[in-house]
């Protein structure tokens, strides 16, 4: 019961958003939902208690105590959402409805490290051909739309180190020294 | 020159992706200032050696010249000298109102930032009282900075005769459009001056709180803006008590997390309340009701951080610089497929091919320009012969393109523009909030129709459907997203038509 409800509040929430997503991933986190067990890996949840209590229990401040725990853990887990729903007094469909909306969120550690930017400025100077190039040598990479470095692309992050001039072996060497 | 002269190297976030921490590692550290860039991206890492005629520049540096420079004592003949990088033709042209300190100071250093005049501005307001504050702005002409080119102190009148127990300030800086980075390169290199035109905003309208909200792709300007906002804090020049005046002001850094549409204001509200950045319909205009619910002034980092040169010298001064209605100086900003890409500030009127082919030098890969795309990925593309046109927001719009935030994206002549039409919908479909059908539904059904364009399928008949569909987007829309991703669509196929319909496909079909 509680399932189908939340099922129906998933379906109600993206039907309006991020259609591009096309049917098979959104079939994907469908079954996620409905099939029983948590995501992400088990971990401290004392610490989300502590994000909440920093940013003052301010639901307004939600991005921010996501982005904590997205930082801290990897993801943003349904045993964190439920913490966090529970300390900031609003609802878990609240809590799902932005983590699914922002793509720096995610239920999984399932991140790839590298991000790529892919929009017009960096596709000006083949970050098409990179993306190709990546996937042709197995590193997953994250397609990010700019990432301000826009006059010396193609451009790449990997945590918070910006790269300029990317190519598939920078790339690859910058992955190895992580 | 001394024997150890002060050495100015950027740690804007372009400069370190083009590994500016090294060279500083090679450098000695006692007489090294980090600073914000100076715009000339091409030439990072770009080192300035402080000499008793000016600074003389080194760059691009790699590792190893930075050291052999180092012991050298930085001699003028390295074939890496530049000269007084203030008599470099980019900088020479430049007029910079908001960009003064960038690249000059280190942004952190405060005692630097007010001996160079950071607080005059601040200081003429706090002397002053609200209407005339709003009235300076008025006058100077001053127009976001965003993209749409409203007014500044319109909406500044507009919120300052608000009845409300709150006001805010917001500051937009979620900068996501691909071609632009003059926000980024502000609050990295002088953030300072953001705040001090959000606080003067605070006083016009009667606003004790502010936000910035910066996406999260940018953590440089984020960790920037945290440690600039906790210095001034610490100062007193930030708070309850702004230089002794008795006047307050609060001001947080809000990170996005990774939605292009919370570049449209009122997602930014939403999202600043910690919601889905969905968009919300108007009226009520923020300048009335926006974050939760009360008077809120919605502006630029460019708009806000032109307040305090405006309220120095005052806003006739400022009105007298410019072109036709747009008034003062724009962050041009040069991307994509161009050999000396970057951002100078300068005058509204300047041309695009005097932008493209005298600062930038034409393409990077030496191939024939082909299309250049203005304004961010809502912009409409222009082709080669069309670049006469001068930099100013009523020419733009005449000529079915838009200014927005300044920046210009270059494509030689390898780009498909059918396929850059089909990704303008892709993004558009990846992007949208989902809040209006036009945009949800249309970006959709837009992006499959010109993939059926670019297979040869019905063309002609799915040409005109493309058409009807971008009227339906452009008047169907709640917000620019929908309603503007049609310009780069409708430019491509007005300008390129050739592209949509000698497909590939029929390339395909002989060669399969």
């Amino acid at each position: 019961m509680r399932e189908q409800s939340v099922a129906a509040d998933y379906r109600l929430t993206h039907a309006s958003t991020k259609q591009f997503q096309m049917a098979r991933r959104a079939l994907n986190s469908l079954q996620r939902i409905i099939i029983p067990g948590e995501s992400c890996v088990p971990h401290d949840i004392d610490v989300v208690a502590k994000i909440c209590a920093h940013h003052n229990h301010d639901p307004a401040a939600l991005l921010e105590i996501l982005h904590d725990t997205q930082e801290h853990f990897g993801c943003v887990s349904d045993e964190a959402a439920r913490r966090i729903a529970q300390d900031l007094n609003i609802s878990r469909a609240d809590i799902h409805g932005v983590r699914s909306f922002y793509g720096d969120f995610t239920r999984d550690t399932d991140k790839p490290k590298l991000k790529l930017c892919r929009a017009e400025a960096c596709q000006a100077v083949g970050s098409e051909e990179l993306a190709r190039r990546l996937s042709a040598r197995g590193i997953a990479s994250e397609t990010i739309y700019c990432l301000g470095n826009c006059a010396l692309g193609p451009a790449a992050m990997i945590g918070k180190r910006l790269i300029g001039r990317a190519s598939a072996e920078l790339l690859e060497a910058e992955l190895a020294d992580d | 020159m001394t024997d150890t002269p002060r050495l100015f190297l950027p740690r804007d976030a372009a400069a370190l992706s083009v590994g500016a921490d090294g060279v500083a590692a090679a450098l000695p550290q006692d007489q090294l200032v980090r600073t914000g860039s100076r715009g000339m991206l091409w030439l990072e890492p770009l080192l300035e050696v402080d000499t008793p005629d000016g600074r003389i520049g080194f760059g691009p540096l790699c590792v190893t010249d930075a050291k052999r420079l180092a012991e050298t004592g930085f001699p003028k003949d390295h074939a890496t000298c530049l000269g007084k990088v203030e008599n470099l033709p980019w900088m020479k042209i430049q007029r910079r109102i908001i960009f003064e300190r960038c690249g000059v100071i280190d942004p952190l250093d405060l005692d630097a930032f007010k001996a160079s005049g950071g607080l005059d501005g601040l200081r003429a307001a706090l002397a002053s009282n609200a209407a005339d504050i709003v009235e300076t702005v008025t006058r100077s002409g001053l127009r976001g900075r965003g993209g749409a080119g409203f007014p500044a102190g319109i909406k500044w009148k507009t919120a300052s005769e608000a009845q409300a127990d709150q006001k805010y300030i917001c500051c937009n800086a979620d900068e996501g459009d691909s071609g632009t980075f003059a926000d980024r390169m502000l609050m990295e290199g002088d953030p300072g001056q953001l705040i001090a035109g959000m606080i003067i905003a605070g006083l016009a309208v009667g606003a004790t709180k502010g936000f910035i909200y910066c996406r999260s792709e940018y953590p440089h300007a984020i960790a920037t803006l945290k440690a600039a906002i906790a210095s001034w804090e610490g100062r007193g020049w930030l708070g309850a008590d702004i230089l002794g005046s008795g006047k307050a002001f609060e001001l947080e850094v809000r990170r996005g997390a990774g939605s292009y549409v919370c570049g449209e204001e009122s997602a930014m509200l939403e999202s600043l309340e910690g919601k889905r950045g969905q968009v919300r319909v108007k009226p009520p205009i923020p300048a009335l009701s926006g974050l939760f619910g009360k008077p809120t002034i919605v502006n630029n980092v460019l708009t806000l951080a032109s307040v305090p040169w405006i309220l120095e010298h005052g806003g006739e001064a400022y009105a007298e610089i410019g072109h036709e209605r747009s008034r003062g100086t724009q962050a041009y900003q040069l991307a994509g497929n161009i050999r000396r890409g970057g951002m100078l500030e300068a005058d509204f009127g300047i041309s695009l091919r005097e932008l493209i082919e005298d600062f930038g030098g034409g393409t990077l890969s030496g191939r024939p320009l082909k299309a250049v795309q203005v304004g961010g990925p809502l912009g409409a593309y222009i082709p080669a012969d069309g670049l006469d046109l001068p930099m100013d927001y009523e020419a733009f719009a005449a000529a079915g393109a838009m200014l927005g935030h300044g920046g210009i994206v270059v494509f030689d002549d390898t780009v498909d523009m059918a396929r850059q039409a089909e990704f303008a919908m892709e993004f558009c479909a990846e992007e949208s909030c989902g809040k209006c059908t036009p945009c949800r539904i249309g970006s959709m059904r837009g992006a499959e129709t010109i993939s059926k364009i670019r297979d040869g399928e019905n063309v002609e008949a799915n040409l005109e459907l493309v058409e009807d569909l971008c009227t339906i987007m452009t008047d169907g829309s709640l917000c620019a997203m929908g309603g503007l991703t049609p310009m780069p669509v409708m430019s491509a196929l007005r300008h390129f038509r050739e592209d949509f319909t000698s497909s590939d496909a029929k390339l395909k079909d002989t060669v399969d």
